[in-house]
């Protein structure tokens, strides 16, 4: 072989070098957004808690109810505070979603409650801060696993050391009663 | 908050788009947050306070109308530019995937972006062509809106992924204080809304119903308010009817008001492209009583008739009758005109700007930053320091073995 068919073969490689390390960079910027986007859910969860605790406290809404609200929200404080994640996270987070949607259902008025209108829109946003986070986490999730099931991902393991995210099945509905709170 | 919004057609030129940012950014700064709004625009001395010059337009053929848009090689200093003044806590796009300067911001910067979706529209060929160059830009986004389901669905077969559904709002007080016009009388009085020479608004088959609903009601006035050839459409109906069309043409958006609120029924023959009923809930807001074709936005805004009366779409002799039915219906007309305005709070933008506001509260805390200038990618960013990734990496992360 000639020396021009070797300069052909040397810069085709680096290109493709090029090219795979500006993939390997992409997916590393994508792993990221999903790994703050589960950080930011993790607060958001724990700041609805927080804010429905108070609303567990208020003594104007059925009592039945606000107690199951507040077992919830005590089951998922404590779950909370662990360091790492259980796979029973997801359960008690639902339930607390579950205590909420049956205390706030499709009757409720928040007129009704003029003196305690801050703190229900509050809690309003918390639930829907929620919704958002996760959907957020789940649209980057998504993306990133998109892109690692190209072969060029998986053949040259562009992903270096990161575990696959996995899309998170969470009840976030928002009240009824909270909708247009 | 500082709030950096990017309105990507020409800000001189009325439109869907650019009343909803209009909107969000002055219930924003009515809450006290800072916002700067970059748009192009072909007249720069009627820009608001708020509002910062991406340069002047030119009219491209998108989305099944006329977009007045911008995108040339000036329009990157400016938007860096800006971005570098703006120093924003939140870098909010519209329309993020049309040629326009929403693209440059995105390509420029990094940090807490949100983009909101507005078309519902399957012909967004622009986007089809151009998907491999759009992906990296649009993965930078952090947080997708869509303004309706219909938009987050088109937006998912384009691009995969999620969003979150904020519909529009509408300013509920600038509509039910609105002074009515002399000259109509409140019960022989149809209004239609809208360009008149674009089809998918549906006016010529208003104009085909006409005939047998002034058959019914000959002292009827119909109430054409938008631009548009005016012979034209004169051509498409009977001589004798001339005298009961009234034309407005383009009119600003008080005497829209006072045009909703002078008529009986307000109605919206659109024949689809359609994401989100925003002129249903402005003439609910006016305490006018609403008929629309049944595509999948009205019938959600209306929830089904509960709300205001459906037809079915495209039928010229459904129309015709349901025009008659509530024009000989006082009491139906009253319970819609009650009900359509409680709907229409629910889309209060005081309402809406607080949901707009959780998910900035969200996207905050995903990023922990404010918006910067995106150097990754390019040659002085990989030189230096600037263009490096973030290894700013997260004890215990979950994602790292």
């Amino acid at each position: 072989m000639d020396t021009s068919n070797w300069v052909l073969i040397a810069s085709g490689l680096i290109l493709f070098a090029i090219y795979l390390s500006n993939v390997a960079g992409r997916l590393d910027r994508l792993h990221l957004k999903v790994e703050n986007a589960r950080n930011a859910l993790d607060r958001q969860l724990a700041l609805r808690s927080a804010i429905c605790s108070d609303i567990a406290g208020l003594d104007l809404l059925d009592e039945k109810l606000r107690s199951r609200l507040a077992n919830a929200i005590h089951a998922s404080i404590s779950e909370e505070t662990l360091e790492v994640h259980t796979p029973n996270e997801w359960k008690i987070e639902s339930e607390v979603t579950k205590a909420l949607g049956e205390l706030f259902d499709k009757d409720f008025d928040i007129n009704k409650y003029p003196n305690h209108k801050n703190l229900i829109q509050e809690a309003a946003g918390a639930t829907r801060r929620v919704q958002y986070a996760l959907t957020f986490y789940n649209d980057a999730a998504t993306s990133v696993i998109k892109v690692r099931k190209r072969w060029i991902v998986r053949s040259f393991r562009l992903f270096g050391r990161a575990r696959m995210p996995v899309l998170l099945d969470l009840d976030v509905q928002i009240p009824h009663g909270l909708e247009h709170c | 908050m500082r709030i950096g919004i990017v309105c990507p057609y020409d800000w001189s030129v009325p439109g869907g788009v650019k009343q909803h940012i209009q909107d969000l950014t002055e219930s924003l700064i009515e809450l006290g947050h800072y916002v700067n709004v970059l748009t192009p625009t072909s007249a720069e001395e009627l820009l608001p306070s708020y509002a910062t010059n991406a340069g002047s337009t030119i009219a491209l053929p998108y989305n099944g109308s006329i977009a007045r848009i911008k995108f040339d090689p000036a329009a990157f200093t400016r938007t860096r530019n800006w971005l570098r003044q703006g120093k924003f806590d939140i870098l909010h796009l519209h329309e993020p995937t049309s040629p326009s300067p929403a693209i440059i911001a995105a390509w420029s910067a990094r940090g807490p972006i949100v983009a909101t979706h507005h078309t519902a529209n399957d012909s967004m060929y622009a986007v089809k062509n151009m998907q491999f160059l759009l992906q990296p830009m649009m993965e930078k986004v952090i947080a997708r809106i869509a303004v309706s389901q219909e938009a987050k669905d088109t937006m998912i077969e384009h691009f995969g992924g999620d969003a979150v559904v904020i519909p529009n709002g509408v300013r509920v007080s600038n509509f039910s204080n609105a002074t009515k016009l002399s000259g109509f009388d409140q019960d022989k009085t149809i209004v239609f809304v809208g360009r008149l020479d674009e089809p998918r608004k549906g006016l010529q088959n208003l104009l085909e119903a006409m005939p047998q609903v002034f058959a019914q009601y000959s002292d009827l006035k119909l109430l054409l308010v938008g631009p548009g050839d005016k012979q034209e459409i004169l051509k498409a109906i009977d001589a004798k009817y001339h005298s009961n069309i009234e034309f407005k043409g383009f009119v600003s958006s008080e005497v829209k008001a006072s045009c909703y609120a002078s008529a009986t029924v307000y109605v919206a023959p659109n024949l689809g492209g359609e994401s989100f009923g925003i002129v249903l809930l402005e003439a609910m807001a006016s305490g006018t009583p609403v008929l629309a074709s049944d595509l999948p936005a009205f019938k959600q805004v209306l929830e089904d008739g509960k709300y205001g009366k459906l037809f079915e779409t495209n039928n010229v002799n459904d129309l015709a009758t349901s025009l008659i039915e509530i024009l000989g219906n006082k009491s139906e007309r009253e319970n819609l005109t009650k009900q359509g305005l409680t709907r229409a709070k629910q889309f209060d933008w005081s309402v809406i700007v607080r949901q707009i506001l959780d998910v900035y509260e969200a996207v905050k805390s995903v990023e922990g930053r404010n918006v910067r200038e995106d150097f990754r990618g390019q040659l002085y960013g990989r030189l230096t320091k600037t263009g490096r990734l973030d290894r700013r990496r997260v004890k215990n992360s979950f994602l790292t073995e």
